[in-house]
């Protein structure tokens, strides 16, 4: 089952391959969005609402228009009022619509309330700072938990609550009433935001004489921008194109299709000129979307040795001004309910789940999206009940996580986990921190250490199926396209776009270890809706590998029975004798290389003349069955309760996502997403002030973590692979994200609890650590 | 006393600047208000300099500007009149192989999404021609006046360690001990 | 986030740029690093009608020792005093700490104290080790000294004619003891609570304490211990210590509680004053 697994010489699959991507960018050669403006192009600036919530009584415009360079200003009143509404179907959700440029009412601070079009960015901001906005401004609505008694943010809703949903097993309260413990306890995880170092960003150029639309944009799901502006713009699907070259990173952000997209994709139509928008930094923290932002009660049921009997919750999400499109409110509470029971035997669970609208940046995926928060919850619950059993976390972890025997392992939320290394994970990250010898109590120096083991369970690759075990619906449709040129080199085409994830080089070395060539003479390339098969979800959920990677197998493999024709027609053997081998087709007879394949099959008329069809391209549609990735994150912190300060001291990541194609990736991303949860944790705030305008505005005061906010990270792989899924593929790059917040968190509560301090919250603030009563710290 | 007018440049009067990039010279017309960054990509097609913040925080726009690594979003272009800049289009020409920098950010997967890469590499360039036999601990110092949001900086930190020891140049002395800091 | 248009001058002499700002008075800024204002404009938080560039000024750039202490012109770069060491401890312990490298290779002493930023560390610095800020406008010169600089976060005392040109610090003696502490979110952020002391001892008996304190008010803040003397042992440090936190007027803010500025300075006052009050400024046989 489990073992870390040498990269096999003879296969592409599982070696630490550099990347193909790396050599434009280190060069300074990448294409980002905003580097390829169209020619002639009019650059967009937004009038942005300073009130959480107000409504408009009037735009005048006039003096803005007048402004040097400016081309046009435009306002709700001239665009066609096409609201953008959620795509996701959940039965009980209300769906609220969210316009391109607000209308009569702007319901978070940032919303856009009109859009200059001048001959630069500069001209256009001198421009926004004209247009004179009159606002009756409104109470905002800022706490989750009185939403509700607030006038419904939308008067066609009748309350500010979008969504309330119960469940339960049939024997939750049995279970709650023969417990020899139950513990309980109330967290929260703060709203952040995903914050990539490139923003949004947009291009759109209409042509008129051939009634077509092309959009450029910083997009993880082209194919769902594509459809998005072909329904706002009245338009068929094949006259909007979407590009989608480098994007700079995206974490969940660029998933939904922005209003502001949509606003720049009308107005190149409606002025006739092309038009660039590219976010900026104060635009991307106050008004892109953001995530997190739940608050979670627990209630664990346990009996006396300290087994898991039933656990419960109640999810508060705060979604936001709207139920973002194609995002939907749900997105967090909803998800974090159903992968409650994590890595746990946990008999009986229930769960009610609310989700309520605000005055603030809807909510959109951000990484690890909805677990983290449910997760978080949980382990610092545990190792809540740990302190009042008197039980070592670790072990009381230890004694009711899934083991090898209980897998498939089906929770009682309905998801069938169905592999995986949960003990064998724990037990290795746990060693590599050394948490045995983590003691409790102030260190020499004054300060408190403490250890936090969160394992995890991701639910990763995406399909219809893995949405469907998350009671999630979910548009699952993937196609991929491969082509061998005359010259033995390959070309795969795929429908999801990279932000950083290396699918050039991972994608490339899934195909050649179908063609047992070199991953190098494979090209990935994808970014066009206009010849890339369809991906309708695109990049996200930790699905191109599982999704991607799957049916890349599956075409190549249709490609290799090609091939296999046509060199059995070359080595006179039948073509089920062919196999492949360090890149040659070989029989019993000899063997001929793919380039000799692929020029026979374009130039030899013998070769033509046998086989009716010799056309080396070969598609694939892949809808994998669900998966489950797991693994542990394990840290050791410093509490100086002097200042409050926390130090993550020592850190490992063990994981597990089966068949690892390139180990270099799947370190990247670990590290990565563990980078986030730190900043989750303990630095990254987008909470909004009482009344309800956003604290962080830039990166001077939303606060990503440094290279000296973290720890060398220890990072091993085992390898469980999937049993259902082509290759044995898992998904995996959010991991760490859902689990190292809640690894942080315990960590600190552990080191603070002989201070008489809880930790309830993320990200811990250095003033809740101090106490100033106290005396003198050293 | 009065002041020299001819000393004024109005905002609304476009400027030329002439300075020197990558070894050749080159001009840029500017608006006073218009960043150095703003210009390399707009005027000179430099589109390596990335743009993130804008407030000097993230290092995305780092560059060389006479000698010295810094915020290309915090210097006015028309304040770089004469100036030898070098941007990450300078580090090796498009026909040449990698710089052992560039080549040690691959080699360490230093990268992910790119965006924060060319400024990295900047910053990266001119602490190791001014120095060798770095510690972790002082390139963690550096590098921490950069943002990345992709790799959680370990890459970064191995690739520059290497670079160190790999980038053949006679002249960068050893280090000093960096200047203690931190309570 | 691109700056509101501005007319801009680039001077090449001292009187060209006093008659520039005299001329536009308050529109006028002086732009000599740029790297705390250029961001304030990106944000149109600022809004000059004209920036005045000094740093092609004759003689702004040098670096010398005068009988008062080292002398630092308007555009020396924080990274070039801290590459060569000031001479000054505590200008020397602070300078790591400010901004990042890339903003220290632009960014200038002078520049830094202008700003007045309440929670920056070098106008603590400043009043921590009695420095002053040398004045020019076209009526003459003047020496601010530190503790007269400071009027409010952002305001200093100069008026909207007059040109910083220099700044002189003290340097240390044989017997001077400095150390500079703070506190940030992150390392390299603007500072919760920064805090430089400065200690002279002789024949093991503190004669001289200075300890100010940033991010607790509004302007740098001098710690009351005039007068206080002693034998430098821990007890000294943590007299110093409640001293500070009794007498600081921190203020919630949007970074943090007051109540957590009172622990930090109680905090870093003590520390910093640990690592300057060593063993051997320990008066034998003192309780």
């Amino acid at each position: 089952m489990v073992g870390v697994r040498d990269a096999d010489a003879s296969s592409s699959l599982g070696a630490r391959l550099p990347r193909f991507e790396d050599g434009p960018l280190v060069r300074g050669r990448g294409r980002f969005t905003a580097d390829v403006p169209p020619a002639r192009c009019l650059h967009a600036g937004f009038v942005r609402s300073p009130h959480p919530h107000a409504l408009v009584d009037g735009v005048d415009v006039a003096r803005a228009m007048s402004a040097p360079g400016v081309v046009s200003v435009l306002t709700a009143a001239d665009l066609p009022h096409i609201p953008l509404v959620d795509a996701v179907a959940v039965p009980g959700l209300v769906r609220t619509p969210q316009p391109a440029l607000a209308g009569e009412r702007v319901r978070f601070v940032g919303e856009a309330v009109a859009m200059v079009l001048a001959g630069s960015r500069a001209l256009a901001e001198d421009a926004a700072d004209l247009v004179e906005v009159r606002y009756a401004v409104l109470p905002p609505v800022v706490d989750p938990r009185t939403a509700t008694a607030l006038p419904p943010l939308d008067p066609t809703l009748s309350s500010n609550e979008v969504y309330r949903g119960e469940r339960a097993t049939p024997g939750l309260e049995a279970a709650f009433a023969a417990a020899d413990h139950v513990v309980e306890g109330t967290f929260s995880t703060g709203r952040l935001t995903a914050a990539p170092m490139e923003g949004r960003a947009c291009s759109a150029t209409f042509d008129p004489v051939a009634g077509a639309l092309t959009v450029r944009s910083s997009t993880q799901s082209p194919h769902l921008l594509q459809r998005k502006i072909a329904t706002c713009l009245g338009m068929d699907l094949a006259a909007v194109r979407v590009l989608v070259d480098d994007v700079g990173g995206g974490f969940g952000q660029k998933i939904p299709a922005s209003p502001e997209e949509v606003a720049v994709a009308l107005a190149a139509r409606a002025v006739g000129r092309p038009v660039l928008w590219v976010e900026d930094r104060r635009e991307n923290t106050v008004a892109g979307p953001q995530g997190k932002d739940q608050r979670v009660e627990l209630a664990l049921a346990l009996d006396a040795d300290g087994t898991f009997r039933a656990l419960r919750c109640d999810v508060l999400g705060d979604a936001g001004a709207y139920s973002f499109n194609s995002a939907s409110a749900l997105i967090e509470a909803y998800l974090a309910a159903g992968l409650l029971p994590g890595a746990y035997r946990i008999p009986e669970t229930g769960w009610r789940v609310r989700s309520v609208l605000t005055t603030k940046a809807p909510i959109a995926p951000y990484r690890g999206v909805g677990w983290t928060g449910g997760h978080t919850a949980r382990e610092l619950l545990i190792d809540r009940a740990a302190r009042l059993l008197g039980r070592d976390p670790l072990d009381l972890r230890r004694q009711n996580l899934i083991r090898p025997g209980d897998l498939p392992y089906t929770t009682p939320t309905g998801m069938t986990y169905d592999s995986g290394s949960h003990l064998a994970t724990i037990e290795r990250a746990a060693k590599l921190v050394d948490a045995a010898n983590v003691l409790p109590g102030p260190t020499a120096d004054g300060h408190y250490r403490g250890v936090g083991i969160s394992p995890y369970v991701e639910p990763s690759g995406w399909g219809s199926a893995g949405a469907a075990e998350s009671s999630w619906s979910f548009a699952s449709h993937d196609s991929v396209r491969v082509e061998m040129a005359a010259s033995g080199a390959v070309t795969a085409v795929v429908g999801t776009p990279s932000q950083g994830q290396g699918h050039a080089t991972s994608l490339a070395q899934v195909v050649a270890s179908v063609l047992t060539c070199d991953p190098r003479r494979v090209r990935v390339v994808t970014g066009d809706t206009a010849g890339t098969p369809l991906s309708t979800a695109g990049t996200r959920a930790s699905r191109v590998a599982t999704v991607i990677g799957g049916a890349l197998l599956h075409a190549t493999e249709r490609l290799a029975e090609k091939l296999a024709l046509v060199a059995g027609h070359l080595l006179g053997a039948d073509p089920g004798e062919i196999s492949f081998r360090d890149g040659r087709a070989v029989a019993p007879s000899g063997s001929v290389g793919l380039a000799e394949i692929a020029t026979a099959a374009v130039a030899d008329p013998a070769v033509r003349a046998a086989l009716p069809e010799p056309d080396l391209t070969a598609t694939a549609f892949y809808d994998p069955p669900a998966t489950y990735s797991n693994g542990c994150v394990a840290v050791v912190v410093d509490v100086d309760p002097g200042t409050g300060r926390v130090d993550v001291v020592d850190a490992a990541v063990v994981e597990d996502c089966g068949t690892v194609i390139n180990p270099m990736i799947v370190d990247g991303q670990t590290l990565g997403a563990f980078a986030q949860g730190v900043g989750a944790a303990l630095y990254e705030d987008a909470d909004h002030a009482a009344d309800g305008v956003p604290r962080a505005t830039s990166f001077a005061d939303y606060l990503l973590p440094t290279a000296r906010c973290l720890p060398r990270v220890a990072l091993e792989h085992l390898e469980s692979p999937a049993p259902h899924t082509r290759g044995g593929i898992k998904g995996m790059g959010e991991s760490a994200m859902i689990a190292t917040p809640g690894a942080v968190a315990c960590a600190v509560a552990a080191a603070v609890a002989p201070l008489g301090i809880t930790v309830t919250h993320t990200p811990i603030r250095p003033h809740e650590l101090v106490d100033p009563h106290r005396g003198p710290a050293r | 006393m009065l002041p020299d007018h001819r000393l004024v440049r109005p905002a609304a009067d476009p400027v030329i600047v002439a300075l020197t990039v990558n070894g050749e010279p080159a001009r840029m017309t500017v608006e006073t208000r218009t960043s150095l960054a703003d210009a390399l990509r707009d005027e000179l097609g430099l589109t390596g300099t990335h743009v993130a913040c804008e407030q000097g925080v993230c290092g995305a726009c780092t560059v060389e500007v006479d000698g010295e690594a810094v915020r290309a979003c915090l210097l006015l272009a028309v304040q770089a009149e004469g100036a030898e800049v070098r941007t990450v289009e300078g580090l090796a020409a498009p026909d040449e192989p990698l710089h052992p920098i560039q080549q040690a950010f691959t080699d360490h997967h230093a990268l992910q999404c790119g965006f924060c890469t060319p400024g990295l590499l900047m910053t990266a360039h001119r602490l190791l021609t001014e120095r060798r036999g770095l510690d972790e601990h002082e390139v963690r110092t550096v590098v921490s006046g950069h943002l990345c949001r992709c790799t959680g900086y370990q890459g970064i930190v191995d690739a520059i360690l290497h670079a160190d020891r790999a980038w053949e140049r006679p002249d960068a002395p050893a280090a000093p001990t960096p200047p203690e800091e931190g309570p | 986030m691109k700056p509101a248009p501005f007319d801009y001058a680039c001077p090449s002499t001292i009187d060209e740029a006093l008659g520039l700002l005299a001329e536009r008075g308050a529109a006028a800024r002086v732009l000599a690093g740029g790297q705390s204002l250029l961001p304030r404009m990106a944000l149109r938080q600022d809004r000059p009608g004209l920036l005045v560039d000094v740093n092609r000024v004759a003689g702004l750039g040098t670096r010398t020792t005068t009988g008062q202490g080292l002398r630092l012109g308007a555009t020396v770069r924080q990274a070039a005093v801290l590459r060569a060491g000031s001479g000054a401890g505590l200008l020397d312990a602070a300078l790591p700490w400010v901004g990042s490298p890339g903003t220290r290779a632009r960014g200038t002493v002078v520049g830094s104290l202008c700003f007045a930023d309440p929670a920056a560390e070098l106008p603590t610095v400043l009043l921590a080790t009695g420095g002053s800020l040398e004045v020019r406008s076209a009526g003459g010169n003047r020496t601010v000294e530190a503790a007269e600089l400071y009027r409010g976060a952002g305001r200093t005392a100069l008026a909207a004619d007059e040109l910083a040109v220099a700044v002189t610090v003290p340097l240390d003696t044989a017997d001077t003891r400095s150390a500079w502490l703070e506190f940030g979110r992150r390392p390299g952020d603007l500072p919760l609570v920064g805090v430089g002391v400065v200690v002279r001892v002789h024949a093991g008996v503190v004669d001289a304490v200075r300890v100010a304190c940033a991010g607790v008010h509004d302007v740098p803040w001098a710690v009351p211990v005039a007068g206080l003397r002693g034998a430098g042992d821990p007890a000294l440090a943590q007299e110093i210590a409640e001293i500070a936190a009794r007498e600081c007027r921190p203020t919630d803010d949007e970074r943090t509680t007051a109540a957590h500025r009172r622990v930090l300075v109680r905090t870093l006052v003590r520390r910093a004053l640990e690592r300057v009050l060593r063993p051997d400024t320990e008066v034998p046989g003192a309780a």
